[in-house]
């Protein structure tokens, strides 16, 4: 029999009602990446300010007044004087008065920074800081270090999370919301009422699949222009180029949904399966959060098949580098492979339960 | 003339045989009753009928078409509606209606005076705009049929179509599929109601997939020599298991 | 004793229960018998405790509803409508679970287990999950764990939905072996076969109790006589003044009049073909339950 686009539209247009007739879940689904913009830009803020920083000068002399002046003229730092005694400098860590103590020694040349490691991220921080601060007027003193940041001279973390949070809601709305509306067909038993119709399996996955690509769409581009107005990101790549490459990392995760519905019994072992497999990877595995060069190979290995890991360097490349599609081959062959793999297995599963439902 | 025919129709899942060898006539215009107990294979039958289930070995013929090879062309000509009545309670009346009206690619305007039809004859108004889950079950029941048949099939399976609903319901339905037998609809009916398998034209019992009796209702009862199909039934299948036993 | 009074229940503008009164005898199994959303399953809640009357007040023993719900609780057992069981336990986890529930003392929980596998011929499946068990099986286990704590009175709300007419049988037996070791039950059913075997019955309408007899005497009650016309002339018959009731089934009129017809008016609808024949039928209780509902059939 052959294929039907009428079919497909009645599909598409049923599925489109299932969402504007349940609005509280909508908003969710609307409000939700927006909450989560929102925290990044503000809690995950890797920007920091106010370190209470301790002076143990030991040196006493007019370099070792300039190192301290230098730091009190700066807004990032509350320099307190403390004793060299190292119980002080201890229990000053302990009672977390302090974030970092620099010790000056008799010799102005020779400093020493000490850092509250307990918060790894923050001390490194803390240390990049200090050492700017150094640096930026003891230029005399200690070995320049000068580091030139490309693309990002600011340091602005919402450089970093907005793409990320794009990826993360593309693959979490588009997988979760179409692996939970096929299982919840099979559950409620209208799958049977459609199986016993001329409707083809490959129409009724376009038409389900349809309105999920143009919401998932449309909210990755609703946190991409909040990005814009809230956190001063910048878009220089080519906007087209974008949606296009966008729409293939959206296809990837629509195929992990609809393989999610042939392994799952009940909305809630999709919905599981959904966040798990999407959300944990994607913050993870993806260099999103964490910079995957510092990880172990074992952990780098599984990232290869993280498409988030290559959606991001589309991301970042397109918004903040200004990349071409040529420079964005690679990472777009690999979406497109993930593509064809997932749906092809997805596809064969599915056909075959829809031929011989039990 | 024949409508649905039958031979040796066998289903097996694993080493357990659903449905056993069951050769069946079903007449054009026929309102032809499955009954049994849960599990005697009923609900298999039908879904292999429908085409929901591959037969694992055996022939059926549906309106003349192959089960096997002309699957999709069998498709065109049956209705199905189950138990669980198949409507989206998510939808308003009206988008339910156009949705399988879609679904079985009928054009706008055939949909759109299918509707209008439903609307009389279900007596429905401003309930077309309503929400599926806040019609009564009854109404919902008859909406599930109009929507099983919007597309003017000549056969129609109804799997259990009157459960959860009160007698009164019960009888109103059974009005309306004399009305479908006597426009030429095939009707197969599975039913836990021993009233309704009275209206039946002629019955199967089915036990262990294999059908124990069938026969009219009245001959049934005449041979059995019991007042109500409730007390034949009860009597095969209570001499069934003594005799496995 | 279950002792009703005037009890009353709305939701917004629909009132589901009117101002009901009925009294409930130890040892009897009372069928409540109605349409779909003539107030069945709002009663049964308010007589668990699950829900309380607006106005008018429920007594079991001497306990009140609304102010004992505790005390009423443990002494009832009350199977919902279409009441599942975990289906990932086995049969012997869901009964300890409602063991548990009710706090059933240790001792004598056991021997309580192996009475109710005995009576519900379930002993050799205890260690079946739930979810592998047929309709009927089902049912009885559901049954069971509503008796762990051996209450005194039991509510069922549609208990046999989509069971077979064998394994309805063999429930209907089991709760009648209850009754007569002095379990009072309640249930309401849309199988009026069922509903036939009941000592005593309630048509529930609208929220109204119509009537509360033993099942014979609600169908004696019933004064008028039905005919079965083989006549499919409703419209006819549908604009006479006395016909009290009409339903059209299967080309057959079923009527009853508010005055019998004379013999030479049947004689006169059989000589111009308005009726090929008629009999007087024997009034059952459908008959009693379909003449509640007023209203003209619409016509297919």
């Amino acid at each position: 029999m052959k294929f039907n686009l009428n079919r497909v539209y009645a599909i598409a247009k049923k599925e489109f009602f299932h969402i504007i007739h349940d609005p509280r879940s909508l908003l969710i689904v609307i409000l939700l990446p927006l909450l989560q913009l929102l925290m990044f830009g503000y809690a995950l803020n890797t920007e920091v300010k106010d370190i209470n920083l301790g002076i143990a000068d030991n040196a006493l002399n007019m370099q070792s007044k300039e190192i301290i002046r230098n730091f009190e003229g700066s807004e990032m730092f509350h320099v307190f004087g403390i004793s060299t005694r190292t119980e002080d400098i201890h229990q000053a860590f302990l009672e977390q008065k302090l974030n970092a103590v620099l010790l000056i020694g008799e010799d102005v040349n020779d400093l020493q920074l000490i850092v509250d490691g307990s918060d790894p991220n923050y001390a490194s921080l803390i240390k990049n800081y200090v050492n700017q601060a150094l640096a930026s007027k003891q230029e005399n003193m200690l070995v320049d270090i000068r580091v030139q940041l490309l693309f990002n001279p600011e340091l602005k973390s919402s450089y970093f999370f907005v793409p990320g949070l794009i990826a993360l809601i593309l693959v979490m709305i588009s997988a979760l919301l179409t692996s939970i509306s096929i299982t919840r067909e099979k559950e409620n038993g209208t799958l049977e009422q459609l199986l016993v119709s001329p409707l083809q399996p490959l129409e009724f996955i376009i038409g389900k699949l349809l309105p999920y690509v143009f919401l998932s769409m449309l909210i990755g581009f609703l946190i991409l222009i909040m990005g814009l107005i809230l956190f001063d990101v910048v878009f220089v790549g080519n906007a087209i180029a974008f949606t296009i490459l966008s729409f293939v990392y959206v296809c990837t995760a629509l195929s992990f949904g609809l393989m999610i519905s042939t392994v799952s019994k009940n909305q809630m072992q999709a919905m599981l399966i959904a966040l798990i497999f999407t959300m944990m990877p994607t913050l993870m595995l993806s260099g999103f959060l964490m910079p995957l060069e510092s990880m172990p190979w074992l952990i780098r290995l599984i990232s290869w098949i993280v498409p988030a890991k290559y959606y991001l360097k589309i991301a970042r490349g397109l918004m903040i580098k200004g990349n071409n599609l040529g420079e964005l081959l690679e990472p777009m062959l690999f979406l497109l492979g993930f593509t064809v793999i997932l749906l092809s297995i997805a596809w064969n599963r599915f056909a075959k339960q829809m031929r011989e439902l039990k | 003339m024949i409508s649905v025919k039958t031979t040796q129709l066998t289903k097996k899942f694993g080493s357990f045989t659903a449905v056993d060898a069951v050769d069946l006539e079903v007449y054009k215009g026929e309102i032809f009753g499955f009954l049994g107990a849960n599990g005697a294979g009923k609900s298999t039958m039908i879904r292999m009928l429908c085409g929901l289930l591959m037969p694992s070995s055996g022939e059926a013929l549906i309106d003349g078409l192959d089960i096997y090879k002309e699957s999709e062309l069998i498709k065109k000509r049956i209705g199905y509606m189950s138990q669980k009545f198949s409507l989206y309670n998510d939808l308003t009346v009206a988008e339910n209606i156009e949705f399988y009206g879609g679904v079985y690619s009928l054009d706008k305007k055939l949909i759109r005076s299918k509707k209008e039809e439903i609307a009389v004859s279900l007596n429905l108004k401003e309930e077309m705009k309503r929400l599926t889950r806040d019609v009564p079950v009854g109404l919902k029941q008859r909406l599930a049929l109009a929507c099983a048949m919007l597309h003017d099939p000549k056969i129609i399976f109804l799997d259990e179509p009157t459960s959860g609903v009160d007698p009164k319901v019960r009888k109103d339905f059974w009005n309306i599929i004399y009305d479908l037998s006597e426009h030429g609809k095939t009707v197969f009916v599975t039913t836990h109601f021993m009233e309704e398998a009275e209206y039946c034209h002629r019955l199967s019992i089915m036990q262990d997939g294999r059908i124990i009796a069938l026969d009219s209702p009245e001959n049934m009862k005449a041979i059995h020599n019991e007042k109500t199909i409730q007390d034949v039934f009860i009597k095969l299948i209570k001499r069934q298991n003594n005799d496995e036993i | 004793m279950i002792e009703i009074k005037g009890v009353s229940k709305s939701f917004g503008d629909i009132i589901a229960n009117d101002n009901i009164s009925l009294q409930i005898m130890e040892s009897e199994i009372v069928g409540l018998i109605g349409p779909d959303g003539a107030g069945k399953t709002t009663l049964m809640r308010q007589l668990c405790a699950l829900s309380h009357p607006d106005q008018g007040n429920i007594h079991i023993d001497a306990y009140d509803t609304v102010k004992n719900q505790y005390e009423v609780r443990s002494m009832i057992g009350y199977m919902p409508q279409r009441f599942s069981l975990y289906p990932d336990l086995t049969i012997e986890q869901n009964l300890l679970f409602f063991a548990n529930l009710f706090n059933t003392p240790k001792k004598g929980r056991q021997e309580r287990l192996e009475q109710l596998y005995k009576f519900s011929n379930l002993k050799p499946f205890q260690n079946r999950q739930a979810g592998k068990l047929s309709g009927g099986m089902k049912q009885k286990l559901a049954l069971s764990c509503n008796l762990i704590h051996t209450p005194k009175y039991l509510f069922l709300d549609e208990p046999t939905f989509g069971v077979d007419p064998v394994s309805r049988q063999e429930f209907w037996e089991l709760i009648k072996q209850l009754r007569d070791e002095g379990l009072t039950v309640f249930v309401s059913t849309p199988y009026l076969d069922e509903a036939n075997t009941f000592d005593k019955l309630a048509l529930i309408f609208n929220g109204k109790i119509l009537a509360y007899k033993t099942p014979e005497k609600i169908v004696d009650s019933y004064s008028d006589q039905i005919f079965v016309m083989q006549s499919e002339n409703y419209d006819y018959f549908a604009k006479m003044q006395n016909v009290k009731y009409l339903y059209l089934f299967n080309k057959e009129l079923y009527i009853s009049f508010s005055e019998a017809p004379r013999q030479e008016e049947w004689q006169t609808w059989l000589d111009n073909k308005v009726i090929n024949g008629y009999n007087q039928k024997q009034i059952t209780l459908e008959d009693v339950f379909l003449m509640q509902n007023k209203h003209i059939v619409s016509q297919i």
